[in-house]
């Protein structure tokens, strides 16, 4: 996993076909690709406690993540009327996530352009027909819904311009939807989406350090993605080195109560007690982390799994999120 | 009388008022009650007999009392506090409180009244209420065992604890809403239980090895109810966690020399170590070999986690802690001096405290006494067993039983040259009183102080200050001339009066001595108001998840026979209408949840059981 704040490399070809994109976050990590181009199932194709123990899970929408994160930020800027009225297509979005996600998050001016996406930009639109890379043809691109405030103030996320200092495309027409802020993976076929584009506005750069740039771009893009852990991760990193960045404190506090929830379904009862159904020999081959021998070492079919988390010595979350662990790799069953 | 007459009868002296006895130890507590006429002792909700007395606060501010405080005494250091008994009742600046603010891993702060407290996450505690925690603990053990309220106790302390301390331990007591009738010592406790139902006229010695301390006393018991404390005398840093502790260095040495990672530096593995050592000493007084498995133990530089197995056999256990054993006889040997007692002129070992199930420690015993202990008393419960024998026999007013209340210490006053002369000896029987005559040590002296002091050493610098007064308007006299006669008088309340009196003008002047545990009455109040509260929340808190539980097995339950019944019956107009009913009861049930309203929930629970019935009709189940 790249730490925050580093560019990830682009990869030289893009994939036979983008549907079966498979990413690993401990090797390459994606671009962030707007869902209207293509949508990116996130996987996390290692166990949990596989070889990198600092891995957290990841969120695996029930839905393609790009839907998923549509409708998470549809009910953040509140879109009405346009997508079926209030709350439309957010069934199964815990309620409180929605309250949060309705928060104000400022609008910020366009960002400075980035130099690696003009020059690899600049690359693909020198390619002629025939060619790997074939830009998106704008008029597929499906355009801002018509209710999107428009309205710098307001509380909402705002369509975010095309900098300026970006050549418009020689062919095919001239841009005329929202602008993508990172770099596009162009797709050998497409196949044009019926959603809507949502875009995101965050709090302006304006507010942090140079240093955090990156971070914060990753941060959103992992949260975006409903990679809350690593979101979190990130978030965190942000915060042991800038404690006053508020909007990695905010994006924190959306991640854990996200992560509590979604650990809290998974652990059910906090009353029942777990008990381990793995013998002694068969544990001793996992590759398990002290802090889960820890827990382990609590589980004695008798204390809950509330008295367990009082007890754990971890923040409630680490420790959440470990017994979830334990119970996808079947080390232990709760009641 | 007809043996159902019998049985009626004692069962209606058990549903007389309930006085429960407590032996509140410094590493663990245990609560016994009178049944049937047979002490009990009554197990806690984990069904352990004896409970941690360890209270901790969570980072969420949650209080933690007992087994589970003792789970994390070791991650959670800062804000776990153990042995507060070590503190009780004492002064700021008493030693044994500078060696506890040295040596404990909680924050340890000095009171308003030279007192002691305790912080923890940024709130103070007195020592009396972090008592009180475990004491409440108790109490609701005994309240849940007898599905009745509690409201008296009486409760175990050392033989040697001063007046101030048994007072802040009856104020613990009353922190924790409890009326305390008696306090008594331990191991008149002890002997209690063990003369119980016996006519026993005899000297015996108390032999009680716990889990932080070591006391051995020696009692004389009379036929008159008269528990005499002879002597007593012990190591307040001795007993079963040291024992632990050679263990624990035994496999952190082990483990370091295989691995080269010291274990203590790691607070995870320092409490597995803890709860693992602890429980290998307790498996080697019945076994000869205890396996000790660690599995991911500690994580490697390499984040590779390793593995801890080691096999400790009961011979390397007693070679390991073989001065600790020593050190408990040559206690015991200086306990038989003080008493001015032979070992043959004891006649019997009461064994107390759960070390001394160990069985280098019962033949160190039975090798200095020259004879067997005595195993018919449970270690772990004896102490509680008698508390509860005496508080029964309180209530019946049993004379027979009665124990009679001796001073601790002796009592007297300071004289020229910072001598102590005592006027109330050490275990003399109460109420009681003693005059002596006194007179000036200076030519023309016309006021004399009396200090009245309570203690055992003729240095009065060694013993403690309960009080002090000036008599006045003493004639003018050589030194020597002029008589004073100072008298005192300990009542059934143990209050102390002190009266000095010129004999030959009658000039007189008096103080009252009344124990202090550091809190004054409204402090007492107040903290024991905090802590009803407390217990109406736990309560509320028990109630909610109670009905939870019921409604949330009940809509489990309902909905799992959803699906048979809709098919079963769905197509009727009243097969339509149950499951409809039935769906509306799922819904209010779960609301009822959500609103974490105890009472709402129960009133859904009714209409869910209803619901469940008509269910089981359709699908025929059971």
């Amino acid at each position: 996993m790249n730490s925050p704040g580093s560019r990830p490399p682009r990869p030289a070809l893009p994939p036979e076909d983008l549907d079966d994109i498979d990413y690993k976050w401990g090797e390459e990590p994606p671009t962030v690709v707007y869902p209207t181009s293509t949508h990116v199932i996130v996987r996390s194709s290692q166990p949990a406690g596989g070889e990198d123990t600092a891995d957290r899970v990841t969120a695996i929408p029930e839905v393609p993540g790009d839907e998923f994160a549509r409708r998470l930020m549809a009910a953040a800027i509140d879109l009405g009327d346009g997508f079926g009225g209030e709350n439309a297509g957010l069934e199964g979005i815990p309620p409180a996530i929605l309250d949060r996600e309705a928060e104000a998050l400022a609008p910020a001016p366009p960002r400075a352009p980035d130099p690696d996406f003009e020059r690899d930009l600049q690359r693909e639109l020198s390619q002629g027909p025939g060619s790997d890379f074939t830009l998106l043809h704008p008029s597929a691109m499906p355009t801002a819904p018509p209710s999107m405030p428009k309205d710098p103030a307001s509380s909402g996320p705002v369509v975010r311009d095309r900098p300026a200092s970006f050549p418009p495309p020689s062919s095919p027409a001239a841009w005329n939807g929202p602008a993508l802020d990172a770099t596009l993976r162009p797709p050998r076929s497409i196949t044009p989406r019926s959603h809507a584009a949502v875009s995101y506005e965050f709090p302006s750069y304006a507010s942090a350090p140079p240093e955090d740039g990156e971070a914060l771009l990753e941060m959103r893009d992992r949260f975006a993605m409903g990679d809350f852990s690593g979101a979190l991760a990130i978030a965190e990193g942000i915060l042991s080195k800038s404690p006053d960045q508020k909007e990695a404190a905010s994006l924190a506090e959306k991640c854990r109560d996200v992560l509590f929830d979604m650990y809290g379904s998974r652990l059910s009862n906090l009353d029942e007690p777990p008990r381990i159904i793995m013998s002694p020999e068969q544990l001793r081959w996992l590759s398990l982390d002290h802090r889960a021998g820890f827990l382990l070492s609590m589980v004695d079919g008798l204390s809950t799994l509330e008295e367990i988390l009082d007890v754990s010595g971890m923040s409630r979350l680490d420790s959440m999120r470990i017994l979830c662990e334990l119970l996808d790799r079947k080390v232990i069953t709760i009641g | 009388m007809l043996r159902s007459q019998r049985e009626s009868a004692e069962a209606e002296k058990d549903h007389m008022e309930r006085v429960i006895g407590i032996d509140l130890g410094t590493t663990n507590s245990c609560v016994a009650i009178l049944e049937q006429q047979t002490p009990t002792v009554v197990p806690n909700r984990g069904g352990y007999k004896t409970t941690p007395s360890i209270v901790a606060v969570t980072e969420a501010g949650k209080r933690l009392v007992g087994h589970i405080a003792k789970r994390q005494a070791i991650t959670n250091a800062e804000n776990t506090v153990y042995a507060a008994k070590r503190l009780i009742g004492r002064k700021w600046d008493s030693p044994q409180v500078k060696n506890a603010l040295m040596t404990t891993s909680y924050n340890i702060v000095e009171g308003p009244h030279d007192d002691v407290r305790i912080e923890l996450r940024n709130k103070t505690y007195s020592i009396p209420e972090i008592s009180s925690m475990i004491l409440q603990e108790m109490k609701m053990v005994a309240e849940e065992y007898l599905s009745e309220p509690v409201t008296k106790a009486v409760i175990t302390v050392p033989a040697y604890f001063n007046d101030n301390q048994r007072q802040a331990t009856k104020d613990a007591g009353a922190i924790a809403g409890l009326d305390v009738i008696r306090i008594i010592n331990e191991p008149t406790a002890a002997a209690l239980a063990y003369g119980f139902g016996k006519n026993v006229d005899a000297t015996v010695a108390v032999f009680d090895l716990g889990g932080g301390t070591f006391d051995i006393s020696i009692l004389e018991i009379g036929g008159q109810g008269v528990f005499k404390v002879i002597a007593t005398t012990g190591d307040t840093f001795l007993g079963g966690e040291d024992f632990d502790a050679r263990i624990i260095d035994w496999l952190v040495d082990g483990f370091r020399a295989e691995h080269g990672i010291d274990l203590r530096e790691d607070r995870m593995a320092l409490q597995r170590l803890r709860d693992a050592a602890e429980k290998a000493k307790c498996e080697l007084s019945a076994v000869h070999e205890a396996e000790i498995n660690l599995p991911f133990i500690i994580s490697a530089a390499s984040n590779e986690a390793l593995h801890l197995q080691a096999s400790l056999t009961r011979a390397k256990l007693e070679e390991l802690t073989e001065d600790l054993i020593e050190r408990c006889i040559e206690i015991s040997k200086q306990a038989l001096e003080d008493a001015q007692l032979g070992i043959e002129e004891i006649e019997d070992v009461i064994l107390v405290g759960g070390m001394t199930r160990m069985p280098a420690i019962q033949r160190a015993v039975q090798d200095f006494f020259r004879r067997a202990p005595n195993r018919s008393v449970h270690p772990d419960e004896v102490v509680a067993m008698g508390a509860a024998i005496q508080g029964a026999a309180l209530i019946e007013d049993k004379r027979e039983m009665l124990l009679l209340d001796v001073t601790p210490h002796a009592l007297g006053i300071m004289t020229f040259g910072s001598h102590f002369e005592e006027l109330i000896p050490m275990n003399t029987t109460v109420p009681t009183s003693m005059s002596k005559t006194f007179t000036t040590s200076r030519d023309n002296q016309t006021a004399v102080k009396i200090i009245v002091m309570q203690g055992d050493s003729k240095n009065a610098e060694d013993n403690e200050l309960l009080g002090e007064f000036i008599l006045t308007g003493l004639r003018r006299a050589a030194k020597g001339q002029v008589e004073i006669e100072v008298t005192f008088e300990i009542n059934t309340d143990g209050i102390v009066s002190v009266d000095a009196r010129d004999l030959e003008t009658g000039q007189a002047q008096s103080i009252q001595v009344t124990a202090s545990s550091g809190l004054t009455p409204d402090e007492v109040r107040r903290m024991a108001s905090d802590a009803s509260e407390f217990m109406l929340e736990r309560k509320a808190d028990d109630a909610y998840e109670s009905a939870k539980q019921r409604a949330e097995t009940l809509i489990a339950s309902i909905d799992g026979m959803m699906a048979e019944v809709e098919r079963s019956v769905g197509g009727a107009d009243f097969g339509r209408d149950a499951v409809e009913k039935g769906r509306r009861a799922l819904d209010a049930a779960r609301a009822a949840v959500q609103s974490r309203d105890a009472e709402a929930i129960l009133e859904q629970v009714q209409r869910l059981e209803r619901t469940e019935r008509m269910f089981r009709g359709v699908v025929g189940g059971t």
